[in-house]
Formats: structure tokens, C-alpha cells, sequence
């Protein structure tokens, strides 16, 4: 191995584009988004009141997700990485998302009598 | 293989980028294990929430939690610049940066030890109601992340200065920084969860 | 090929460490954490099977002092007063028993002691890609053990409530239940739970990013596809074992209430916790790790079984494709049906019914293995050594097993069978017959390789043939029991009229599994004397095709003088490239002319 090999260095501060201290700014600028936003009840404010509170939470983890994009992409450099580390990544939200449905089906319904839900569904 | 063949592998440039390859397989392994940990408390919360037994009456100052979320993206844009700047070989840089990550995650610390006080003073203690129980469940571990990605940084900015870390070789410092931007990410659905929803 | 082409940190090797403690206490080299694992989890084996002979006692002969030891130690541990097992004993030596024997005996067996043992060697690398990471995993394994065994030790002794620790019973600490004996099992699991995602990162990184020129996935034995999938399920679910053993010690300790719902009431007081938990909610956390940990305690064994089958049957393994597709059809699966084993719990019936519809499809994959191996034997040289013994009845007890577990995925069934000794027949036949007689096989298998010497052949057999006849006189009548309605976990069952006609059943499997626990010793006896005294061996007396039986033994502390190239797959037995010879290594170069894949 005589002939000198070219590093991979991240010279830029960016990766993919966008500054280090952009991505901050806009991290910055959701979180104070979405504190602002949960002070106001969503569903009343767009109509919708029996929602309420529960768009809440579609808008407070739609921000998380995007913050969370943002960080993953460009901090931790997910834009340069094998697909092998993407998969890992991607594999294990694959199971909290089963795990949250699995689990939540057994406590959504608390209190109703699901047996007329199942029936209704295959009508019987 | 002989010595001298040997030592000229190690320092190579394509071993140090195998290696890193190495340990970013290894530690993005080991951030999928910390997601599917973090997955079975936010599924009990969630559960819990959705099932109304958990009435979220507020007990949680908004401004202390904001505080911190911008302590962590701060401490997350230092960390990405230490490692920016160990990528580079600057070693002053680097050394700064990795300091000012720690002060901040003590920064965090501090006020996490507020509000545990605060709340401890008017009662609130784990065993208060199922809020508080996931409250400290929560904050707790992630708290513990952080001093563990403090005694981390500790550790790395002492080998900073001694002058471990060059432009080829600056893997620890780089699995570092994902493990806490790990940490930050937790904290981003954190804040909202207990704090916002 | 030369070296510079080889990965350079696949050719990097630590130093030979020179003084005791760097080479037999913290090591780096992952032969010694292997035999480390090795001696560690074979002691818990006596440990775990000893519990398991006084559960036996107390059920054949109820409230009847033990023989020797009752009388040694009356009123202490599991025994009462008169040196018979007491109530809060016997529940004890349930819990541990299982606890035990899955955390601390199976699985550091076959993926900590096996695994590493012949990860790095099987694909041609020289150690594991994180040698520290190594060594901390076994001394995360090592102090979790020591807790397990402290527990014994605590006022009111160690955990109770099953290996499965449910709440509320799990849960309220002091009132009816151990308090920090089942503290410290929930450490020791949290301790050994960490300890197996470290290793199984280690492994992955390894097989993944550590490969010798030319071993492609499709020419990795499947010992070592096995391992992959079983590191994929300790690294992904593992976690999820200790965050509900940590909301546990919440619940124990700091008195939350995640898994205790309002106005619960133990032995006629309310509870001191406060509610709004769910129990089920643990049984959903535990179970997701749980069932992913049942087929750990499986995967390794069936990598071991093809690997060994091949070599015996002087044949490669039949559908070699379908064993790797079969197995990454079950690691999808796997993660998908934890709730089999929550279809009495109260769990929604639409769920139940997907996890019915997921359950029974896992089963096909296994049946595809089963039939392979059965197409490995058919029509191959068979050379009946022990190891192919050992793996015979592997086969043929995973099918028992298997099939009494088909009756359990359809919920209906487990509704009446469930928590009776129908399941007890159901896992025992697959992690004892199955699973602990393929450890048989690869013991004696790779034994020559791990210590240069070999086991007498003539002990080996004796043990097969009592042990295979013992385990099925023990556990083949656990199935009636079972359908007849016997309860598991149940101290004595002369207390229910329905049970005992049962009563002699009972005697019987006990005396089958005493003399089940005798045979054990042959085993021992072999194992522990030929390590100090057996025959030398030679470097491949197996005559067997894979990367490991091409270096000498010892095996160097480098173990590959030269990393080797991999020309074909691994199980190249009776390949007309080979002939006049009926195998061929992995890592000699094509002849010249003949084909090779």
C-alpha cells in the first residue's frame, strides 16, 4: 500500500447541504413552535372541537418527528451511513410502532364491550 | 504477521476507516437497543394516557422542560461541531467543544435537580399517582443516560488533550457524539410527552 | 490472495497477553470468555436441575421431608420445619428453576459459550469485532449470577412469582412476598440483560463487517446463521426485559403503580400503592421480549443440529437456502406473536386473533427446517458418532415439541391447556430434548477443537441412551397430565379431587426424572476428566469441512496463520470436486477443472 489513500473528512460543517447552525436554528425555532402551539387547544382553535386536545398531540408529534428527522439526518450523519446502520435504525422504530399498536389495543377500548365491535365487523 | 508489517496496518488509513465502519455498525446496534428500551416506557405511557387513567393536570412547569430542550439541541450542536473539528485534527477546537457539551449537559442536570426538588417539597413523589411514577420513570433513566454520556465526554476530552485523537483516528469522540445525539432525540419526544400533551 | 486485499481489521490481532490475569480473568481473546461462559453455566446447570429434583420430590410426594437434604437444612432455604419444601419454597424453586435455567445455563451456553467460541472461527476472523465488549459481557453475566444466587439468601428467600414474575404478585414487596430477594433477581436480569445486547452487538458486528475474502452469507455454516438471527432478537428485545424489570423495582421499591390497578386488595388490606397500572401492561412488555428469548434459546441448537447433521451424513444440508430463508422468516415472525402467551390474560380477542394467525404461521418455517434435516439424513453416509446421536434425537424431540406447541397457537385450545403441564411438556421437550441434547452434540462435537483432546465415545453413548429414555419417560406423560387438566406450578395436588388418579403419574415422572438427573453425571464425569486426561486429538478428526477444522489445536491465540480465502460452501461433503476424497475445506483453492460454488 504505497500510494497514499484519500480520507473521507468532513471538512464542510454541512452534510447534505445544510449548515450545522441551520439545523439549530430551525430545532430552535420548532421547539418554540410547539411549546407555543400547547397552550392553545387545537381542535377548538380549527373548528374541529371534539378533537380537542387530541390534535394536540398529532401536531406535538408530527414537530417531534420532523426535530427528530433533522437530528438523525444531519447530526448523526445518517446521510453518509451504509444502509446496513439506516436498516438497524429503521428495523427497531419498526417494532416500537408494533409494539405501540399491539399494546394500545388492549386499553383503547377499556371499559367497552369490544366482543359487539368484532361481531359488527364480521357480521354476525 | 510480522511486527513491523502489523504496526504499518494499524496505522494505515484504510484500517482506521474499516475500524470506524466497525464501530458505527456497533454503535448504531446498540442505539437500536436503547430505542426498543425507551419503546416499552413511552408504550406504557401511552397506554396508560390513552386508557384515561393518567389525568395530566399540568403538574409540569413548561418553561423548566423548554429550558432544557434548548440546553440538549445546544449541547447536540456543540457535540457535532467537537466531532466537525476532531475530523480535522484540531485538537484546541475540539477540546473546546467537547467542555462546552459537558457544561451544558450539567447545565441540564442542574435543572432536572430543581425540579425534582420542587417537586419533591410539595410531595410529588413517584408514588403521588401514575403521572409522577412515569415522570420520574422517564426523566430518571434519561438522566442517567446523560451522566453516562457525561462520564463519556469526560473521559474523551481527557484523551483530547493528551493527544490521542488526529485526523485518522478520532472514532470514540464520533460514536460519542451519535450516543448523545441518542440522548437528545429521547429528550425531544420526552419534553412533549410529559410536558406539552 | 494476498494480505493486502483481506480487510485490515479483519488481519488486526491484540497481543498474546503474557501474565494470568490478562489471559484467564479479563481476557480478550474470545476461546478463553468462551470457556469462561462454558464452566460458569454448567455449574448453574447442576444448580438449576438440583431445583428441579426437589420440585419433583414435593410434587410426587407431597409434604414429605427430602431425603438428606431436608434433614441438612431444616427450617432454611426452600424447606420448613420438618425438612419437607414449604409453600413459599416451592414456589421459589419454580421460579428459580426457570429463571436459572433460561438466563444463566441455555443461554449462556449457546450463544455466550458456543457462540463465541466459533463465530470468529467459522468465518475466518481472528477475534470478535469488540474484544473489550467481550470480556465486559461476561463479567455482567458472572455478578448477575452471583445476585440470582443471593437471593436465596434474603429474609423470606428468593423470587416467587414464577420465572415470568407477573403482577401484582411480583409487585408488592413485604406483604405476602420476598423483598429483596426478588430485588435482587430483578438486578441479576438487569445484569444479564445488559450482558446479552453487548454480546449480541458483538456478534453481529462481527458476522456482518468481519468475513473472510470469499465467505459470502451464503457460504457461512449455519451455526453461524443461527447465531446472526439469534444476536438480531438479543439485541433488539433484550432491552425490553429490563425496561419492564426496571418499572418492576419501580413499583417494589420507589412504590409507583405501573402494573397495579386501583383498589387492589391483598390479603384482605388495600395496597399501599397508589393504582392506575395495568398488569397486563407488564405481561405485554415482558412477553415482547420473552417469546423473541424462546427462540434464542432455540436458533443457535438448530444452527449446531445442520451443521452437525452434515458432517455425519457426509451431505450437504438439504435446501440450505430454504434453512437461511426459514430463519429470517422466523426472526420477522418472532417479534410478532408475543401474545400466545397472554390468551387467558384478558387480552382483546381481536388481538388474540392476530396473534393465533401469527403464531400458527411461525410454525411453518420450523417445519421446513425439521423436513431438511430429515433430507440431510436421507440417503447419507451416516457415521453414528455422538455428536450424531445427539443430534438425531434433537431432531426428533423438536418435533415433539413442535407439534405440541401447534395446539397451543390456536388460542381456543390454549384456553383449556394453558398454564398446565401441557405447556411444561411443550417447552421442556424443546429446550431440554431439543435444545440442551443439540449443547450434547455440540459439546462433544467441537470438543476436540475447544480442548485437543477427545471424550470417550463409549460414555458419550451410555448417556445419550439414558438420557434419552429418562427425558421422554419424564416428559412424555406431562402431556396427558396436562390435557387432563393438571395445573402447573401447583404445590400439591392431593388438594383437588379431579387430580389423583394422577397422584401415580406423578410418582413416575419424578422417579424418570431422578434417574434423568443421575444419567447427567456420566456427562459430567466424561466431560470434566477428558479436559484433563481424554486421548490428544488431532486437528480435524471429524473429517469435517468448515474454516474451524482447518487450524491446529490448540488453537493459537492468532487462530488463522494466514486469514483464509473461502472458495465454496460449507457443508462440500461428497462433492465430485473433492473425489477420490469425500469432503473438501472450505478454504483449499478450486481444482483445477472442477466446478466449485
Amino acid at each position: 500500500m504505497s500510494a497514499p489513500v484519500h480520507v473521507e473528512t468532513h471538512t464542510e460543517d454541512h452534510a447534505g447541504g445544510i449548515t450545522y447552525f441551520e439545523v439549530f436554528g430551525l430545532l430552535i425555532a420548532l421547539t418554540i413552535l410547539t411549546v407555543t402551539i400547547s397552550y392553545v387547544n387545537v381542535g377548538e382553535a380549527l373548528g374541529i372541537p371534539q378533537f380537542g386536545r387530541a390534535a394536540n398531540i398529532i401536531v406535538g408529534l408530527v414537530v417531534a418527528v420532523c426535530k427528530c428527522s433533522l437530528v438523525v439526518w444531519v447530526f448523526m450523519h445518517m446521510n453518509h451511513e451504509t444502509r446496513i446502520n439506516r436498516f438497524v435504525l429503521g428495523f427497531a422504530i419498526a417494532l416500537m410502532a408494533i409494539f405501540f399498536t399491539a399494546a394500545s389495543f388492549d386499553f383503547l377500548w377499556l371499559g367497552t364491550y369490544v366482543h359487539s365491535f368484532a361481531r359488527a365487523a364480521l357480521g354476525l | 504477521m510480522s511486527d513491523a508489517s502489523q504496526h504499518h496496518a494499524i496505522l494505515s488509513p484504510a484500517f482506521h476507516k474499516d475500524r470506524r465502519n466497525l464501530r458505527a455498525l456497533g454503535m448504531w446496534l446498540f442505539l437500536g437497543s436503547e430505542v426498543m428500551f425507551f419503546t416499552a416506557f413511552f408504550g406504557a405511557y401511552i397506554v396508560v394516557r390513552s386508557a384515561g387513567a393518567a389525568s395530566v393536570a399540568m403538574p409540569l412547569e413548561r418553561m423548566w422542560g423548554a429550558l432544557n430542550t434548548v440546553v440538549l439541541i445546544t449541547s447536540s450542536l456543540t457535540m457535532a461541531l467537537a466531532v466537525q473539528f476532531s475530523k480535522k485534527g484540531d485538537r484546541a477546537k475540539t477540546g473546546r467543544y467537547l467542555a462546552l457539551t459537558f457544561l451544558l449537559a450539567c447545565c441540564f442536570l442542574v435543572v432536572k435537580a430543581i425540579e425534582y426538588t420542587h417537586h419533591f417539597m410539595e410531595g410529588n413523589f413517584p408514588s403521588h399517582d401514575i403521572f409522577m411514577g412515569f415522570y420520574f420513570l422517564l426523566t430518571g433513566f434519561h438522566g442517567l443516560h446523560v451522566l453516562g454520556g457525561m462520564v463519556a465526554m469526560g473521559i474523551l476530552w481527557w484523551r483530547n488533550r493528551r493527544g490521542d485523537f488526529n485526523e485518522h483516528y478520532n472514532d470514540p469522540i464520533e460514536m460519542a457524539g451519535l450516543y448523545w445525539h441518542f440522548v437528545d432525540l429521547v429528550w425531544i419526544f420526552l419534553f412533549p410527552a410529559l410536558y406539552l400533551l | 490472495m494476498s494480505a493486502e486485499t483481506v480487510n485490515a481489521v479483519v488481519d488486526y490481532i491484540h497481543p498474546e497477553p503474557t501474565d494470568f490475569f490478562h489471559k484467564y480473568v479479563w481476557s480478550y481473546d474470545h476461546k478463553i470468555v468462551s470457556k469462561q461462559y462454558l464452566w460458569t453455566s454448567l455449574m448453574f446447570l447442576v444448580l438449576g436441575g438440583s431445583l428441579a429434583m426437589l420440585l419433583r420430590w414435593q410434587i410426587a410426594y407431597p409434604n414429605q421431608p427430602v431425603p438428606v437434604w431436608g434433614h441438612l437444612l431444616k427450617g432454611i432455604f426452600v424447606f420448613d420445619s420438618t425438612g419437607a419444601i414449604s409453600s413459599d419454597g416451592y414456589l421459589q424453586l419454580a421460579t428459580m428453576h426457570g429463571l436459572i435455567m433460561v438466563f444463566f445455563v441455555i443461554i449462556p451456553l449457546i450463544v455466550g459459550a458456543f457462540g463465541n467460541f466459533l463465530i470468529p472461527l467459522h468465518i475466518g476472523a481472528r477475534d470478535v469485532a469488540f474484544p473489550f465488549l467481550n470480556a465486559l459481557s461476561y463479567w455482567l453475566y458472572l455478578p448477575a449470577g452471583l445476585f440470582m444466587l443471593a437471593s436465596f439468601f434474603m429474609a423470606k428467600g428468593a423470587g416467587e412469582a414464577g420465572w415470568t414474575s407477573y403482577p401484582p404478585l411480583s409487585d408488592v414487596a413485604g406483604a405476602v412476598a420476598p423483598v429483596w430477594g426478588m430485588n435482587f433477581v430483578l438486578i441479576a436480569l438487569f445484569l444479564a440483560g445488559f450482558s446479552s445486547i453487548l454480546g449480541g452487538l458483538n456478534f453481529l458486528a462481527t458476522i456482518i463487517r468481519m468475513r473472510a475474502p470469499g465467505m459470502t452469507w451464503s457460504r457461512l455454516p449455519l451455526t453461524t446463521w443461527a447465531q446472526f438471527i439469534t444476536a438480531i432478537f438479543q439485541v433488539l428485545a433484550t432491552p425490553m426485559l429490563a425496561a419492564g424489570g426496571a418499572m418492576l423495582f419501580f413499583d417494589r421499591v420507589f412504590h409507583t403503580s405501573f402494573f397495579l390497578p386501583h383498589g387492589l386488595v391483598i390479603g384482605q388490606e388495600a395496597a399501599a400503592n397508589t393504582g392506575g397500572g395495568f398488569p397486563l401492561l407488564f405481561q405485554h412488555i415482558f412477553w415482547f421480549y420473552a417469546h423473541p428469548a424462546v427462540y434464542i434459546l432455540i436458533l443457535p441448537s438448530m444452527g449446531f443440529a445442520s451443521d452437525i447433521l452434515a458432517a455425519f451424513s457426509r451431505k450437504p444440508v438439504f435446501g440450505y437456502r430454504a434453512m437461511i430463508i426459514s430463519m429470517i422468516s422466523i426472526m420477522g415472525l418472532g417479534f410478532i406473536v408475543w401474545g400466545h402467551h397472554m390468551f387467558v390474560s384478558g387480552l382483546n380477542p381481536i388481538m388474540g386473533m392476530a396473534f393465533m394467525v401469527s403464531t400458527v404461521f411461525i410454525a411453518l418455517p420450523s417445519g421446513v427446517k425439521v423436513f431438511n434435516w430429515m433430507g440431510t439424513l436421507w440417503g447419507g453416509a451416516i457415521r453414528l458418532e455422538p455428536p450424531m446421536l445427539y443430534a438425531i434425537s434433537f431432531v426428533s424431540m423438536f418435533i415433539v415439541g413442535g407439534l405440541s406447541g401447534i395446539f397451543m397457537a390456536a388460542s381456543p385450545v390454549d384456553i383449556y391447556i394453558h398454564d398446565t403441564y401441557y405447556i411444561i411438556a411443550h417447552f421442556h421437550y424443546i429446550v431440554f430434548g431439543a435444545t440442551l441434547f443439540a449443547v450434547f452434540a455440540a459439546a462433544t462435537y467441537w470438543f476436540p477443537k475447544m480442548f485437543g483432546r477427545q471424550m470417550n465415545a463409549k460414555l458419550s453413548y451410555l448417556h445419550w441412551g439414558l438420557s434419552f429414555l429418562f427425558f421422554n419417560l419424564a416428559f412424555f406423560p406431562m402431556h396427558f397430565l396436562g390435557e387432563a387438566g393438571h395445573m402447573r406450578r401447583l404445590m400439591t395436588s392431593t388438594g383437588y379431587e379431579f387430580l389423583n388418579p394422577m397422584a401415580p403419574w406423578n410418582e413416575f415422572i419424578t422417579l424418570s426424572a431422578f434417574a434423568l438427573g443421575l444419567s447427567q453425571i456420566l456427562f459430567a464425569y466424561n466431560f470434566i476428566y477428558s479436559v484433563f486426561f481424554g486421548p490428544k486429538a488431532e486437528a480435524n478428526p471429524w473429517e469435517a469441512a468448515t474454516l474451524e477444522w482447518t487450524i491446529p489445536v490448540p488453537v493459537p491465540h492468532y487462530n488463522f496463520k494466514v486469514i483464509p480465502t473461502v472458495y465454496r460452501g460449507p457443508h462440500e461433503y461428497s462433492s465430485p470436486e473433492a473425489a477420490p476424497a469425500d469432503w473438501i475445506a472450505q478454504n483449499v483453492p478450486p481444482i483445477r477443472g472442477k466446478a466449485a460454488h
